[in-house]
């Protein structure tokens, strides 16, 4: 056991290990420092976002591109938050760098549980046609079956991690395969009637939903607040966690199931990335060089936020739309991913 | 004879269903019509369903066949075109062979993915015998990752040149298309299937590794590159007609191995009928469940083939070696998989 866990990851104390040089105060102050830094280019990434191209010498303009871009922004944002967070604190409560809920298919877990609640009550049905709803609806089988899906996964497999990757990749295809089952199924009329929401992408975000989005995002991590304050104690280990105190199995479920939600939302806004939350959580892992939660969470978050807004603006603007933001984070997202795997196996 | 018992039954099964299904369809054709010589009866038969038929067959003997292969020679049990890079490079080689000989024929399209297809196995086996990987489930995850990010390329490329809809064709397998005329590259398989059956100890042998096979006078680079050439020539010949389909060469291979074991040459026959059974009953269902309309094979394929692929990883979870056997691996490789 010991052995393949220094082979699939590694466990944040090791990052530290290597630092060893830096005291406790400088890191702080470094790590501070790095998130001023990010937060810096954050506000850059959106103020050029909402400008570049915009005539200012017409207010009616001015405000018709603002209403354009405004909520697509929000909604990037939202998307960041959402993935940014839920990845690192996935991450830290299977204690591994190298697994991200995306990766284990719980973003088309969504799309699924969508189409199916849009496949059974039809879209003449009031669910289906008030938009909030069905949101709803999705989010609350979601929240059951994912939780139930994947706490089964983690103990079935003893927190394996390359078996859990593995399943979650064969999982993600699986659910793939039963939502495109269902899709052509379905009534062409009414697919034709759903089909902005049931495939969002970058290029038609699902902005109808931001306000309960952004409210639902507010309430869970208001309830979760205490166990995000637990993740530095949950990632010293289990026994380590118990011994001060903490009610573990509880924290876990909770965050596990703050996560599933997380991911829910961002899916539902702008359908299924799932490389993002890998690469933006290691980065801010390597960045900051800490392992206090509270940091690494905003880095995470501010990359999730560069990576989304910058992309964008070069596939509106550099690029004219010639690759789409999702094709090009695969790839990278690929890469970046095989890189990790031959690394860590380098270290063992 | 009991040797021969699985093997009996299993061709009985598959000549009983593939009977069957040339009976299936939105046009009534039924046996004495056939007999009297009833002209649009006939018709159907030939034109369309006993096209899809052979193709069917085809496609599941030279999918499993595939897995079988590339599984023996790359000593992991969950190495398959689906999880070796060889769908996705066949994929883009179809790609750009249609961006730029745009008037291609089926044939130059075949082997454009051919090449592709036998290139992009190359690289993922060179990758993954470069770096010797502990865990056997880490070869599977590399492969899918590849596999991504060759998609991931082939999107880009498709989306560039305004392709994306006609590669969707061959991104999700059918037989809905299968007519006579259009489907004979799929023949193919055939000869492919006999070679590897020649060279089946040969994999064997390469299967239980380097020194191994030196020590036996078997040129292991040579019979290492033939082996995956065929495989991924076997998967690009039904590629181009059918589209990709996944799992069967993970699945099939496997299943067979449980009751039979690993010699290749024992299984081969076995696991090209198992093959070709387990197709013909998916696209049964793929052609009842919303009848007069069908269902994309790849659909009832990935949904069947995920849940299977994921009992099995678990199995192996639990048994450790014993349910699903390693042929080669070190012994320190095996303990490794089952902690």
């Amino acid at each position: 056991m010991v052995k393949s866990e220094a082979i699939a990851g590694h466990a944040p104390g090791m990052v530290k290990a290597e630092k060893k040089e830096l005291s406790t105060t400088a890191k702080y102050k470094s790590s501070v420092r790095m998130l001023v830094i990010m937060g810096v280019l954050v506000l850059a990434c959106i103020a050029a976002y909402l400008f570049i191209n915009v005539r200012f010498d017409n207010p009616k303009f001015f405000w018709y591109s603002m209403k354009l871009r405004i909520p697509k922004i929000i909604a990037m944002l939202i998307v960041a938050i959402c993935i940014g967070a839920a990845s690192l604190v996935f991450q830290s409560v299977i204690n591994n760098t190298i697994v991200t809920p995306c990766l284990l298919g719980m973003n088309s877990l969504y799309s699924l549980i969508h189409t199916i609640v849009v496949f059974v009550f039809g879209s003449a049905s009031l669910v289906a046609r008030n938009i909030n709803v069905s949101y709803a609806v999705d989010l609350l089988l979601m929240a059951v079956i994912a939780t139930l899906i994947y706490s089964y996964l983690f103990k079935k497999t003893k927190y394996n991690v390359l078996y859990i990757l593995l399943i979650g990749t064969v999982l993600s295809s699986f659910f793939g395969s039963i939502q495109s089952t269902m899709i052509r199924v379905m009534d062409p009329n009414e697919y034709d009637a759903l089909l902005t929401t049931l495939v969002a992408s970058f290029s038609k975000m699902n902005t109808d939903i931001i306000i309960f989005s952004v409210i639902l995002m507010v309430v869970i991590a208001f309830v979760l607040r205490k166990d995000l304050a637990l993740l530095n104690v949950i990632t010293l280990g289990k026994d380590q966690a118990i011994n001060l105190g903490v009610d573990y199995d509880r924290t876990i479920r909770r965050l596990l199931l703050g996560v599933v939600l997380f991911i829910a939302i961002a899916t539902a806004l702008v359908g299924p990335i799932s490389f993002l939350g890998l690469i933006i959580a290691n980065l801010a892992r390597q960045m900051l060089r800490t392992y206090r939660h509270s940091h690494l969470m905003l880095a995470s978050v501010m990359c999730g936020m560069v990576a989304l807004i910058g992309g964008q603006i070069i596939v509106e603007h550099v690029v004219v739309y010639a690759i789409p933001l999702s094709v090009f984070i695969t790839v990278t997202g690929g890469i970046y991913f095989l890189w990790l795997l031959l690394r860590q196996k380098k270290g063992a | 004879m009991k040797k021969y018992r699985l093997t009996i039954v299993l061709i009985a099964c598959t000549i009983a269903l593939s009977v069957f299904s040339l009976f299936v369809g939105v046009w009534d054709v039924t046996l004495p019509g056939v007999l009297s010589g009833d002209f649009e009866q006939l018709e159907i038969l030939l034109i369309s369903r006993l096209p899809r038929l052979l193709a069917i067959l085809c496609t599941g003997v030279g999918m499993s066949v595939a897995g079988l292969v590339m599984q023996q020679l790359c000593m992991n049990k969950f190495v398959s075109p689906t999880t070796g890079a060889t769908i996705s490079s066949a994929q883009l080689g179809i790609l750009i062979a249609l961006i730029f000989i745009p008037q291609s024929t089926i044939m130059s399209r075949a082997l454009f993915s051919g090449l592709f297809a036998i290139l992009g196995t190359w690289i993922y086996v060179a990758f993954i015998q470069r770096i010797k990987f502990k865990d056997v489930v880490m070869v599977p995850l590399v492969g899918i990752m590849f596999g991504n990010v060759i998609g991931g390329i082939t999107n880009f490329i498709a989306y560039k040149f305004e392709m994306t809809q006609a590669l969707s064709s061959w991104l999700t397998g059918s037989f809905i298309s299968i007519l006579r005329g259009r489907y004979e590259i799929v023949y193919m398989v055939v000869p492919l299937v006999i070679i590897a059956f020649i060279f089946a100890n040969h994999f064997n042998i390469v299967g239980m590794g380097r020194d191994f096979s030196k020590n036996l006078g078997v040129n292991y680079n040579l019979v290492l590159f033939i082996g995956l050439s065929i495989a991924a020539m076997i998967t690009a010949s039904i590629i181009v007609v059918v589209g990709s389909i996944s799992y069967i060469g993970l699945i099939v291979p496997n299943l067979v191995a449980m009751f039979k074991g690993d010699k290749i040459r024992g299984t081969l026959v076995d696991t090209a009928f198992f093959g070709a059974l387990f197709v013909l009953a998916c696209d049964l269902i793929a052609r009842t469940v919303i009848a007069p309309y069908e269902l994309p094979i790849e659909l009832i394929v990935g949904i069947l083939g995920s849940i299977m692929f994921v009992v099995m990883i678990i199995r192996r979870l639990k048994h450790g070696g014993k349910a699903i056997k390693l042929p080669g691996l070190k012994k320190e490789a095996v303990e490794e998989g089952a902690v």
